[in-house]
């Protein structure tokens, strides 16, 4: 059984046409389930929750990253399994998932391909794609062992997928290895120009420090603090995916 | 743009620093600063720019940054001619490039002894 997430936006006239031809087939597949409306300051947790305890197995969100990050939190919580039809922008979750826009997706959540992919976990808020910091001095602590430590000029991402879309599949981190990829960037002399100097290391919990409080995007969303605290929920999100995903 | 890197190889650029001892149960490349011990299950790279202030153990070594402390090596050390090594090494197998600079002992256990010279005929 289905529960379906439309996302506020998709009820603009500007998507009529498409979620018109997006039920059609999703009727036609035998795919039909309750259908949610998402709503401009109402939480759709409650009613999510509803639906799985009455039997949705899989929850459909209809929209974009936005959308998809709303729900994240309930979905991984009740143990359902997570499709996307991408409706609108920015999609690139779903583009990481080898989900097509729009009608297509609707085959590709029908073929039922699986994935558990690791969720990330930054000061209680859980994550998918990963989290960008601001450049500033940044310390990384790994437990007692050791901290990294970069100047004025590193620039922080913890990666589960990509912050940023990714333009092949060598930009993608691995979401099923129980780890999320720690990059810094920070920039060295080459000749007369600066270029990128990437250090990258594989952590799965650790805490990041700041001297003040820095403002950092989690899957888009603002989050700011001075320590942030990070870990990693190894295979707890089940999504469907195509064959044609990045990973 | 970042990726992770495909075989877990864990990478300490310029710019970055290390505080305390550092594991990694790979391969590790480092052009940055550690303060600190480095052991590694596999390979490790320090580049020219790089400096290490404590010991370092690996599998393997190539080297052409500095290092002050002692260095254990499974296999192979090879120092490019830039390598400083402030400590002493121990491995089985060294190459040493024209100009590295070597303060310390070295010890080969197990290494293969250098034949004899031949002797005169006469």
């Amino acid at each position: 059984m289905y529960c379906y997430i439309y996302d506020a936006f998709v009820q603009d006239r500007k998507y009529e046409r498409e979620l018109i031809a997006i039920e059609h087939r999703i009727t036609d597949l035998g795919l039909q389930g309750k259908i949610v409306r998402l709503a401009l300051f109402r939480d759709p947790k409650d009613q999510i929750r509803k639906e799985v305890e009455a039997g949705a197995k899989t929850v459909v969100v209809i929209g974009n990253d936005q959308t998809v990050h709303q729900v994240l939190n309930t979905v991984v919580d009740t143990g359902a399994t997570l499709a996307i039809i991408p409706v609108g922008e920015p999609n690139v979750l779903a583009r990481i998932l080898g989900i097509p826009k729009g009608v297509a997706a609707c085959d590709t959540l029908s073929q039922r391909i699986i994935e558990s992919l690791d969720v990330g976990n930054i000061n209680g808020k859980r994550f998918l794609t990963g989290v960008r910091f601001p450049k500033a001095v940044t310390r990384v602590r790994y437990g007692k062992q050791y901290d990294l430590v970069s100047n004025k000029t590193g620039q922080l991402e913890i990666l589960n997928l990509s912050v940023e879309a990714p333009k092949g599949k060598g930009d993608i981190a691995n979401p099923v290895d129980g780890q999320l990829q720690v990059t810094i960037t920070t920039q060295k002399r080459k000749g007369l120009r600066n270029v990128p100097a990437v250090t990258s290391i594989p952590f799965d919990t650790f805490e990041v420090l700041y001297d003040e409080p820095v403002k950092a995007l989690a899957d888009g969303v603002e989050l700011e603090g001075e320590k942030f605290d990070v870990t990693t929920e190894q295979g707890v999100l089940n999504v469907v995916v195509s064959r044609e995903r990045m990973f | 743009m970042k990726s992770k890197n495909a075989g877990g190889e864990t990478i300490i650029a310029e710019g970055v620093k290390v505080e305390g001892d550092f594991t990694s149960n790979g391969n590790v490349v480092i052009e940055g600063m550690v303060h600190g011990n480095v052991a590694a299950t596999g390979n490790v790279v320090v580049g020219p720019n790089a400096v290490i202030d404590a010991d370092l153990s690996a599998q393997n070594l190539q080297m052409s940054g500095q290092i002050k402390g002692n260095v254990r090596v499974e296999d192979k050390v090879e120092m490019a001619a830039s390598s400083v090594l402030e400590g002493d090494l121990t491995t089985h197998v060294l190459s040493v490039a024209a100009g590295a600079t070597i303060n310390g002992k070295i010890v080969m256990p197990n290494g293969t002894p250098a034949p004899a010279p031949a002797e005169d005929e006469e």
